[in-house]
């Protein structure tokens, strides 16, 4: 039986974080971060498959996490998914200039989360 | 800095002008009189000249004629004789009249007419009667030593009278000329000044006048560029002074309407900016706990969960949709504070209940931050709305929590300051950087947190501030940068408690009801 692919939540909203890990269901790994630099430390520490990445944290914004995990070469298979409030497009705009995966908008439908994971993570599994 | 008037300096100017004008004039004038005086009296000369050739006219027609008629007898070469006979005496006259004015040509004039007087009565009529008898007698008579004296004397004096008149004439000729002379230089001079001065008046003039218009006229088009910096030199005659004063105050007011001006649009851009940041905020605020309760509605809707976890996920929605109320509460807050309406429904409360509520629904579940509690034992009264009070005590607790997100300590006390309660709340998070500090209670104002990751919408401390002073009290804050900051509040005590507080400290005054 293979390795149940890891997924890294950063959320600083509890409620929010509980909410994925339901709706993604039983086939995961999961690990949560509340704030920027807990989510350094765990995406270095954890390398998950997916990222699921909030932007405004406590400490800083989670493109900064994005920025890492390009810079770094131990973490160029991480998959990020930015989930952002911010709908005003610079947001999205930036994730996408700073190689994001995905791009998902608050409030978001739960099939598409759990679409773009599991996209995420078929595709690595394949690779 | 003496400052003539304008006005009075020209006429002083155009007094002296006309004086040196008139004054040459004069001379002149006076030149041109003297001149034609010295006309006349040549004139006169002549015929004083005339005159005496006219009386040796008539002594030179006595001696021709008597000559004649002791020659021939007869009446021809007579004539002169008799005409001279007609005329002497009037000839006399008239050259002693030309001269009476004159006396030593008159005195000459009156010996002539002695003179003449005996030479026609003693000598020319004696001897034309001795003719007519004898003739030869006659003839010895006219040619005698003592006619020939007479005539001698005769012509003696008119000579005299003559060379008198051509002396002074030429003396007067002289005199005319240096008059004239004189005249014309006055003249000359007299124009020459009157010239320089109105030229050094005019320049005057333009200096004085002129220039300081021209400068006027070229700061005005500098000031109608835009350029109010400019300034007149408060210089120079009263009324160019108070024209430069007037220009000079008209441009310090636009200077000073432009700068409100830029101010007031400076300030305007800034508050457009701050509702630009608030409409992305609001849109931010509400996405989050609109996520939680659309994301379990969902779940809820399309999975089948064991009635724990069901009623937990429910509590979730409810707990979200309760925020989401809040803010809809903030921002029509918002709203009140914009129309300047508070609607304060005041009772006496005892404010420490109401912090340990406030401590408990804020701090109940945090285990990032360490609370401590300072609460006096006595109630702490005061009169106010209890759901107001709770807004902004919750306001600064949850302050003190963002603002901390690494943790530490946060400390709330309450106590009473002579008759005011004040509440503090410290925390040893982020701090406020000085330059936030003036405007930290605006409203929207967020100095620079959103660039921190901390959400928020501005709105709660500007509320806070209004709740407070509409009960009468003070809020204001000290922070440190990267040391934390403590908010504080003071409301007035309840003053139907207030004395029942202060009692027991002052055990000198016996209360003989004491409960």
């Amino acid at each position: 039986m293979p390795e149940p692919p890891r997924i890294l939540l950063v959320e600083d909203e509890p409620a929010l974080r509980e909410l994925m890990k339901v709706a993604l269901g039983a086939g995961y790994d999961f690990v949560e971060a509340g704030d920027l630099d807990e989510a350094l430390e765990l995406v270095r520490s954890h390398v998950p498959t997916v990222v699921l990445l909030d932007v405004m944290l406590p400490g800083g914004s989670g493109l900064d996490v994005l920025r890492a995990v390009r810079a770094e070469p131990e973490l160029a298979a991480v998959r990020v998914i930015v989930v952002s409030a911010w709908q005003s497009g610079d947001d999205r705009r930036v994730a996408q200039e700073l190689g994001a995966d995905g791009f998902l908008g608050k409030p978001f439908e739960l099939e598409e989360l759990s679409a773009a994971v599991r996209e995420l993570t078929r595709t690595d599994r394949e690779s | 800095m003496r400052r003539g008037s304008l006005v009075s300096r020209v006429f002083a100017i155009a007094f002296l002008v006309a004086a040196v004008v008139g004054a040459s004039f004069a001379v002149f004038l006076l030149a041109v009189t003297s001149l034609r005086h010295a006309v006349d009296r040549e004139s006169r000369s002549k015929d004083v000249t005339a005159a005496t050739l006219g009386v040796e006219t008539v002594v030179a027609d006595f001696e021709t004629g008597l000559r004649g008629y002791i020659l021939t007898r007869r009446a021809g070469p007579r004539a002169p004789y008799d005409r001279a006979l007609e005329r002497w005496s009037l000839a006399a006259a008239r050259l002693h009249l030309l001269v009476e004015d004159d006396p030593v040509q008159e005195r000459r004039a009156r010996r002539l007419t002695n003179n003449l007087r005996l030479y026609v009565h003693d000598y020319a009529i004696p001897v034309l009667a001795i003719a007519k008898l004898d003739p030869r007698a006659a003839r010895g008579e006219a040619s005698s030593d003592e006619n020939t004296r007479r005539l001698a004397q005769i012509r003696g004096t008119l000579d005299a009278m003559v060379q008198t008149e051509r002396t002074r004439s030429a003396r007067r000729a002289a005199s005319v000329d240096s008059v004239a002379q004189r005249a014309e230089l006055v003249g000359v001079v007299g124009l020459a000044a009157s010239v320089l001065l109105v030229l050094a008046f005019g320049a005057w003039i333009a200096r004085r006048v002129a220039r300081p218009v021209r400068r006027a006229a070229a700061a005005a088009a500098e000031v109608a560029k835009g350029d109010f910096d400019v300034r007149l030199p408060e210089l120079g005659a009263s009324e160019v002074a108070a024209l430069a004063t007037a220009f000079n105050s008209m441009t310090r007011a636009l200077e000073a309407g432009r700068d409100t001006l830029l101010q007031q649009n400076e300030r305007l851009q800034e508050s457009e900016r701050h509702k630009t940041d608030l409409i992305s905020m609001v849109s931010h605020e509400l996405r989050t706990p609109l996520s939680s309760v659309l994301g379990f509605t969902s779940l809820l809707l399309e999975r089948d969960f064991p009635p724990a976890e069901r009623r937990r996920y429910l509590e979730i929605v409810d707990g979200e949709a309760r925020r989401l109320a809040a803010l809809a509460e903030d921002f029509l807050d918002v709203r009140l504070l914009e129309e300047g309406r508070f609607d304060l429904a005041l009772e006496p409360l005892e404010l420490v209940t109401l912090v340990r509520e406030q401590v408990l629904l804020f701090f109940g579940n945090t285990d990032r931050h360490r609370l401590s509690l300072d609460v006096p034992h006595q109630a702490v009264v005061v009169d106010g709305d209890r759901d107001r009070l709770a807004q902004v005590i919750g306001n600064l607790f949850s302050n003190a929590i963002k603002y901390s997100p690494d943790g530490g300590a946060i400390g709330v006390q309450v106590k009473t300051v002579r008759d005011r309660a004040r509440l503090s709340v410290t925390d040893d998070g982020l701090g406020i950087p000085r330059e936030h500090h003036d405007r930290i209670f605006e409203r929207f104002y967020r100095a620079g947190a959103a660039a921190k990751g901390i959400s928020g919408t501005g709105i709660g401390l500007a509320v806070a501030r209004d709740i407070v002073v509409a009960h009468g009290g003070e809020i204001d804050f000290r922070s440190v940068e990267g040391h934390g900051s403590t908010f504080w509040l003071e409301l007035p005590l309840s003053p139907s408690e207030a004395p029942l507080e202060q009692a027991p400290r002052q055990p000198a005054q016996p209360r003989t009801r004491a409960a």
